[in-house]
């Protein structure tokens, strides 16, 4: 779909300034970094140091920091690697930053003959900006605990493969998802054959509340309008779109929360048109599976947003949760918790909850009169 | 009992139907009996007309019943469906009438029918289904108020049969009262030995009933008539109004007989109608379906298996339909126990909870007879609800704050009972605290009913989590007290449980519409 070619250009709002090597003409420091994988230990990236530390005053408490930069795409145009935690991070940023205590050094030339490990650095407490195999620079600075003056400090680059996805690549993937909402919406609203009027008004109107433009210019809002009306024509021209694959690359891409607002709105959006046609309910079940929304949640949400009496047929898995596999016991102890549970609604003071929670009820019996002998 | 003038005050239980309602008093010696109605009947319906004719006249009872054929619009049924209803509303001649309002009409009635030679009825208890919520409870009361009666108590319909039962024959063990009246249905399970009784659990359910039953029948006449004649069998509200109260008769048919015959007149002509009782039955079976589940609902709760139970009391005039005594053997392997009159026995029973109650707060208002009669009774009851309120812990998942409602005192707890749980400020400088007290089972606040909310103020320039002690207490009279504490500073917020949401009158306002009640001609 044209919609979905738009590609976020948000890249560069990541970006640092290129790097200027700090200059301490009297030490002459070396860092490396070192990944220890011990069986059964978690993986650690050891920072070592050797080399000369220049110090023109006694410093009974010095420190080192550690901060890192992810320059896979060159030092011209390094990334930031974050912190996971504000223990990570430097002050009033997100950005990675380790503080260890180094002793005392005396106003004189400290030299280190072999490589000394100064930190120990658990991959997890850093948070790169992509996944995969990622160029790191990290720095290291050495300067006295109570006079901050620097007195060495050493850069090392260290090329690690992060299993996890970056930040951006969250990012990216966050906007992606959002994108394919709207794709999957669209085909919530086709199922029966047209995309009614209020549906498509609801579609972009949660479009452009979700949706972040490339920047906030007129240009970029209007480009996600363009990107709007041209699915729209593409749809009513007759293109079609793969539901499960849509709701295959979300399930992929996103977090358990966002697949089940993905959900969450697929059913809002069929609600509004009033009734859900046997063949958009079948559609909605499918999305849910597709998309690897927990089954409680499923129900949970299905229960809030449709109602059976709004649906051509009463589908007991989707409503209840109850599943063909189950024996006739196991669906009247489920059914007798889902009747306990609307049963309390029925008193509630908004009249829709309770007209919904008199059709649960009703709904709960009749089930339970078909599948509990 | 105290002299008034001529009239002497009697003690009395109401019960307040869906369909039906009847009055019982205390006698002499403590023992309840049925005061019959000005008609002679011993049950009065639950129906009001506002007769045009006779604009000074409002009907309520067998009469309003019949007046109703000639024009529904004037006249009210199942108002007991609509208690606690803020947005229930009948226009009338300028007037708009609340379910409170209309209930009180019906309360008048039996009240002055009853008060007749030396006696006086002023001090009673009304019964309501055990699953009334406090709203529905309050509105009850104001019902009695604004009928000129003094409303000592509420007592549920399930625990007023079980004391009638078990005040009349030799009750034991763990016993489940099955109490499916004209509008509701109510299951309660009871520990009871002798006259010591202990409540164990109830459900509910208000939308359960007599009526209900007689719909399917209404629905099956009309499908038959349209079948037949292929035109509509009611086509008016007199039409339906009539219609109703033949499936009512067809639906009481059926409970002696095995087919019930009726003519069915429409307008395309008439036709003859046949109803099986295993059809109905099989029409029903839905109905039947949300009976079995709150039975099972209810044994679960109470920890017991339908083996454990040891008699079964049947209540309400809609377990007379045999289908029930039918389901009742399948699961209980036994025949239920039809000792008592189960129409009579609820207002039987709220007039011995009448009694006991005044025991517990005006004994000097009782003769010696009385206080002897009911001496040996004793009940524990149940919190009806769950009551928490709003809060907003951070979810461990997310790491962000839910919005949720947290249960402090949970529904079926012997009464009295108290419970405490300590909730935390979530904003550094946080000088206020939004209280909300809520009923209801569930952890999602849109569920619950918020049924009252206050701001406790606190001290400045502190910290977030400064502890705040919540405790809630229920006593035997069904009043909760909420007492909020800021631990640090002392601060506190107490809440005596009294409903002012819309639809539930302030004490001003019920005083000044009972005076404008005295006046009314209820016949």
């Amino acid at each position: 779909m044209y919609f979905e070619k738009i590609r976020s250009r948000f890249l560069q709002k990541f970006r640092l300034g290129s790097f200027t090597q700090p200059f301490v003409p009297s030490s002459a420091l070396d860092s490396s970094v070192e990944l220890k994988e011990e069986k059964g230990q978690t993986p650690l990236l050891a920072i070592k140091i050797r080399g000369s530390i220049h110090s023109s005053v006694d410093l009974p408490r010095t420190s080192v920091q550690i901060t890192a930069a992810d320059i896979t795409d060159g030092t011209e145009n390094p990334l930031p690697v974050r912190g996971s935690s504000k223990q990570w991070q430097l002050p009033d940023s997100l950005r990675f930053c380790f503080v260890t205590e180094l002793g005392t050094l005396p106003a004189s030339i400290t030299t280190l003959a072999d490589w000394t490990t100064i930190a120990q650095i658990d991959p997890l407490w850093l948070q790169l900006p992509r996944s995969g195999k990622r160029t790191l620079q990290f720095s290291i600075s050495i300067s006295g605990f109570d006079n901050p003056v620097e007195v060495a400090s050493s850069d090392c680059v260290f090329i690690y493969d992060s299993p996890s996805p970056g930040f951006i690549d969250l990012h990216e993937n966050i906007e992606r998802s959002k994108i394919l909402t709207v794709t999957l919406a669209f085909t919530v609203s086709g199922a029966d054959g047209s995309l009614s009027g209020c549906e498509i008004e609801m579609i972009k109107k949660w479009a452009r509340r979700n949706i972040d433009p490339v920047d906030d210019s007129d240009k970029a809002k209007k480009q996600i309008e363009r990107a709007l009306n041209k699915t729209i024509s593409l749809l009513r021209s007759g293109n079609t779109v793969n539901a499960e694959k849509v709701c295959l690359e979300i399930a992929k891409i996103a977090s358990p929360a966002l697949r089940s607002d993905t959900l969450e709105f697929c059913l809002q959006l069929a609600r509004s048109g009033g009734t859900v046609s046997r063949t958009k309910l079948s559609l909605l079940k499918n999305i849910a599976g597709w998309l690897e929304v927990d089954k409680n949640i499923v129900i949970t949400l299905v229960q809030k947003i449709l109602t059976p009496d709004i649906c051509e047929v009463q589908d007991e898995q989707f409503f209840l949760g109850v599943r063909p596999d189950m024996d006739s016991e196991e669906t009247r102890l489920l059914l007798n918790e889902q009747y306990k549970k609307w049963s309390s609604r029925v008193t509630n003071f908004d009249p829709q909850i309770r007209r919904q929670a008199a059709g649960m009820l009703r709904f709960i019996a009749q089930t339970r009169n078909l599948l509990v002998k | 009992m105290s002299n008034n003038g001529s009239k002497i005050d009697t003690i009395a239980g109401i019960d307040l139907g869906t369909t039906f309602s009847s009055l019982a008093i205390l006698n002499a010696i403590g023992r309840p009996e049925i005061v019959p109605n000005s008609e002679g009947e011993r049950l009065t319906p639950s129906a009001i007309f506002f007769d045009e004719e006779s604009s000074g006249i409002i009907r309520v009872g067998i009469e309003a019943l019949h007046c109703r054929y000639l024009n529904p619009q004037r006249s009210v049924r199942w108002i007991k469906r609509q208690m606690g209803d803020a947005s229930y509303k009948k226009f009338l001649d300028g007037k708009e009438w609340s379910p409170v309002e209309l209930s009180a009409l019906i309360l008048k009635k039996l009240k002055d029918d009853c008060s007749v030679d030396n006696r006086q009825i002023r001090d009673v208890v009304i019964s309501v289904p055990a699953h009334f919520d406090e709203i529905r409870r309050k509105a009850t009361m104001d019902a009695g108020t604004l009928a000129g009666l003094n409303v000592v108590g509420i007592v549920n319909e399930p625990v007023a049969t079980a004391l009638y039962y078990a005040t009349t024959c030799p009750v034991y063990g763990k016993i489940l009262i099955y109490d499916l009246g004209g509008g509701t249905f109510d299951v309660t399970i009871m520990d009871v030995k002798g006259t010591d009784m202990n409540i164990i659990c109830s459900q509910g359910d208000h939308e359960l009933g007599g009526i209900d039953f007689d719909r399917k029948i209404l629905e099956i006449m009309r499908s038959f008539y349209k079948d037949k004649l292929g035109a509509e069998l009611i086509n008016t509200e007199e039409e339906r109004a009539k219609l109703e109260d033949e499936a009512e008769d067809v639906k009481k048919t059926l409970s002696r007989r095995d087919v019930a015959k009726q003519i069915l007149y429409g307008r395309s002509g008439s036709t003859k109608f046949e109803l099986a009782r295993q059809v109905f039955e099989e029409a029903v079976a839905p109905l039947m379906s949300r009976i079995d589940i709150l039975l099972e609902v209810a044994l679960e709760e109470a920890k017991l298996k339908p083996s454990q139970i040891d008699k079964v009391l049947l209540s309400g005039g809609s377990s007379r339909m045999p289908i029930v005594q039918k389901r009742l053997r399948k699961m209980f392997g036994f025949d239920p126990d039809v000792a008592v009159n189960v129409d009579e026995c609820v207002s039987l029973g709220a007039a011995i909870h009448a009694g006991m109650t005044l025991i517990r707060d005006n004994p000097l208002a009782l003769s010696t007879g009385i206080i002897g009669g009911l001496k040996n009774i004793r009940l524990t009851d149940v919190c009806n609800h769950s009551y928490g309120t709003i809060c907003a812990p951070i979810d461990k998942k997310s790491g962000k704050r839910v919005v949720e409602n947290r249960i402090i005192l949970r529904k079926n707890t012997p009464l009295p009972c108290q419970a405490t749980k300590t909730f935390y400020t979530v904003a550094e400088g946080q000088t206020e605290l939004e209280i909300n007290i809520t009923q209801g089972e569930d952890t999602a606040p849109e569920y619950v009913n918020k049924i009252t909310t206050h701001k406790l103020q606190l001290p400045p320039n502190r910290p977030a989590e400064c502890p705040i002690k919540v405790t809630y207490s229920y006593d035997v009279n069904q009043r909760m007290h909420c007492f909020f504490e800021d631990v640090q500073s002392g601060s506190v917020l107490e809440v005596d449980f009294a409903l002012d949401r819309q639809g539930n009158m302030k004490q001003n306002e019920i005083e000044e519409k009972a005076k404008r009640f005295e006046t009314l001609k209820v016949q």
